[in-house]
């Protein structure tokens, strides 16, 4: 990883020359956040009325290579603000088509969260787990999925301990600029 | 990075129980620590201040706080096991249907995200909440409809068993007829629902006894659309958040805030918390892949982190009679004192400063200066202390692993833990999983 591929912004931003991002004047970041190479966020896509934003991060997020951030459809071809909240991780190759996402998350790789899904707080969604249209994740849940297509979900409690320890691992994946997932039950 | 399990004790016998041979001693290994039920990963577990000892899922009580619908997030009654509003799951995947009404019809439909399964209820003549009108069409149902018969029969014989005076004056007068008639309780069985067995369904049972039945029903099953249009929509269970209690003194360890999208706690007692942190990693000089051969010394790096306001001194134990499945561990450097968690630990400068250098890759500007600012460490050198700074402390740690090791084993080393810190003492025990055990070249 070379010091020339990277853009470090004041508020500490750090955003890969190789990442495509589409509408920039629609993407809010918060600060501290990582935008790893091939990462794909598409803010030029038609708002509803009475949005100015179409892809909100907040601070400490950490986006991996090849993730794709879309704001969903709402009605016709409008779509609606996608929210990300602080310190999330988001794992190699996830596709991110979710209205909210909240803080202290962890999306391991190759997810796909499908249109207007909700993800509440402190949520660890393992790799290769397919969230359906309109899903929604309670906070503090484990999330997994059967390795059959279409497969059910699986959603089970997260000890309250990983407030502290997904919060931990965001700071460090800032710091060291790679991917740091939780150990998980 | 290695596995660092902590071992819980709440599954070893009493002292009561022991044999008076067997010493009570720390050079005593406990019995259940082989079993993999009895080791959690460290945020799994909770801290007793009371008690001064680790509490797995296995030794805390829970207590209901709030009932909630998962999909809806909304706070339903205790006596409530279902979502009682517009919220159903597929009968086929499990996952969440999307409900569409249709005002010109009066009707609403209810299809699923992930597979092609739709349901349509019957025209509704007000709003209602879907839960009700699935809970009706239901009870509609001819299966529903015997069981409720029969439930109410029974229920009726047992009231007139005991002489209920509840019972309505219709029934009472129909039992009464029933009385002076002769073959009164044939005549009941004829007018109730509840029927003797006919020609046809003592021809079923006898299908049933020759798997045919069983057979048509795979058949069924596999009938898809036969099925999808069949099947009523499930209710979506409700989740339960709970506050944690020590079974052993009854002191609250957690306690959240009732809102379910709330992430507030009122009490948080977490073994992250107290315990001090560990984690393994291989010795930056060797290669554990060709080191951990059998009859080898493979060579490790152990970070032990203080995560309380106060000083604390640390002591690393490891025995060397073992139970079987264990290699054998030497910590040249055992006992050390490790100073206070910085005040403002969250903050982006303290925690680099507090983040060993073993951890700190050189990806960012931040953390290259950090190591350009600390001495040079040279891991080749297995006796001495790597690295002491802040909060922590990088020792190093030799395992021999055993002749007789079988290749693609984990190879497991117990540690016993013990810290005292101002108003703290407590020891634990530790099973590192450092990784497969390789063949012998």
């Amino acid at each position: 990883m070379e010091l020339v591929d990277w853009i470090e912004t004041e508020s500490g931003n750090r955003i890969s020359k190789h990442a495509l991002i589409h509408g920039s004047d629609h993407i809010l970041i918060a600060g501290n956040t990582t935008i790893s190479a091939k990462v794909e966020l598409h803010g030029d896509k038609p708002l509803v009325q009475g949005s100015t934003n179409a892809i909100q991060l907040g601070k400490f997020c950490y986006l991996d290579e090849g993730v794709v951030i879309s704001p969903p459809l709402c009605t016709g071809s409008r779509h609606k603000i996608c929210k990300i909240g602080s310190y999330t991780m988001i794992g190699r190759g996830t596709i991110v088509e979710s209205a909210n996402v909240g803080n202290r998350v962890v999306i391991g790789p190759n997810c796909k969260l499908h249109k207007s899904s909700t993800i509440y707080d402190c949520v660890v969604i393992k790799p290769n787990t397919i969230v359906p249209e309109n899903y929604t994740i309670p906070p503090f849940s484990i999330v997994s999925s059967s390795k059959s297509p279409g497969g059910v979900l699986r959603v089970e409690h997260l000890p309250e301990s990983y407030k502290k320890v997904v919060e931990l691992n965001s700071k460090l994946s800032y710091i060291n600029s790679q991917f740091i997932p939780s150990d998980t039950p | 990075m290695a596995k660092v399990s902590v071992f819980c004790p709440c599954s070893e016998r009493l002292t009561s129980e022991l044999d008076d041979t067997v010493s009570l001693e720390l050079s005593s290994f406990p019995e259940t620590i082989t079993d993999p039920n009895t080791l959690h990963i460290q945020p799994d577990l909770n801290f007793c201040n009371q008690c001064q000892a680790v509490r797995c899922r296995k030794c805390i009580e829970l207590e209901v706080v709030t009932k909630y619908c998962a999909r809806c997030l909304h706070e339903m009654k205790p006596e409530y096991s279902f979502c009682s509003r517009n919220c159903l799951d597929c009968p086929i995947c499990g996952n969440n249907l999307i409900v569409l009404p249709n005002k010109n019809t009066m009707t609403c439909s209810m299809s699923c995200s992930t597979c092609d399964y739709i349901y349509t209820s019957e025209p509704l003549e007000r709003l209602r909440p879907m839960a009700r009108v699935v809970k009706t069409e239901q009870n509609k149902r001819e299966s529903m409809r015997m069981f409720s018969d029969l439930q109410k029969f029974y229920l009726q014989q047992r009231q007139l068993e005991l002489g209920n005076e509840d019972i309505p004056k219709s029934i009472v007068t129909e039992y009464s007829k029933m009385k002076v008639k002769e073959y009164g309780i044939y005549e009941f069985m004829r007018r109730s629902t509840v029927r003797a067995l006919d020609e046809e369904t003592v021809e079923s049972f006898a299908r049933l006894a020759n798997n045919e039945s069983i057979l048509s029903y795979d058949i069924g099953l596999g009938d898809s659309s036969r099925f999808k249009s069949e099947a009523l929509p499930l209710q979506t269970k409700l989740r339960c958040k709970y506050a944690k209690r020590c079974k052993a003194c009854r002191s609250s360890l957690m306690k959240p805030d009732h809102d379910p999208t709330s992430v507030k706690f009122y009490k948080l007692s977490n073994a992250i918390d107290t315990l001090p942190s560990i984690r393994v990693y291989p010795n930056p000089n060797n290669n554990t892949d060709t080191s951990m051969t059998p009859g080898s010394i493979a060579s490790f790096v152990v970070v032990v982190q203080n995560a309380l306001d106060s000083d604390i001194n640390v002591n690393l134990s490891a025995y060397t009679e073992l139970p079987g499945g264990f290699h054998q561990v030497q910590l040249p450097k055992s006992s050390f004192t490790l100073h206070r968690k910085p005040e403002s630990h969250t903050k982006l400068e303290v925690l680099i400063d507090c983040t060993p250098s073993i951890e700190l890759s050189r990806g960012t500007k931040a953390s290259r200066v950090a190591l350009m600012n600390r001495p040079v460490i040279d891991y080749s050198d297995d006796d001495m202390v790597y690295e002491h700074r802040q909060n922590y402390i990088v020792v190093p740690m030799k395992v021999v692993i055993h002749e007789n090791s079988q290749p693609q084993t984990t190879v497991k080393v117990p540690i016993l833990v013990s810290f005292k810190g101002e108003d703290v003492a407590v020891a634990f025990w530790c099973v590192l999983e450092l990784g497969q055990c390789c063949a012998a070249a």
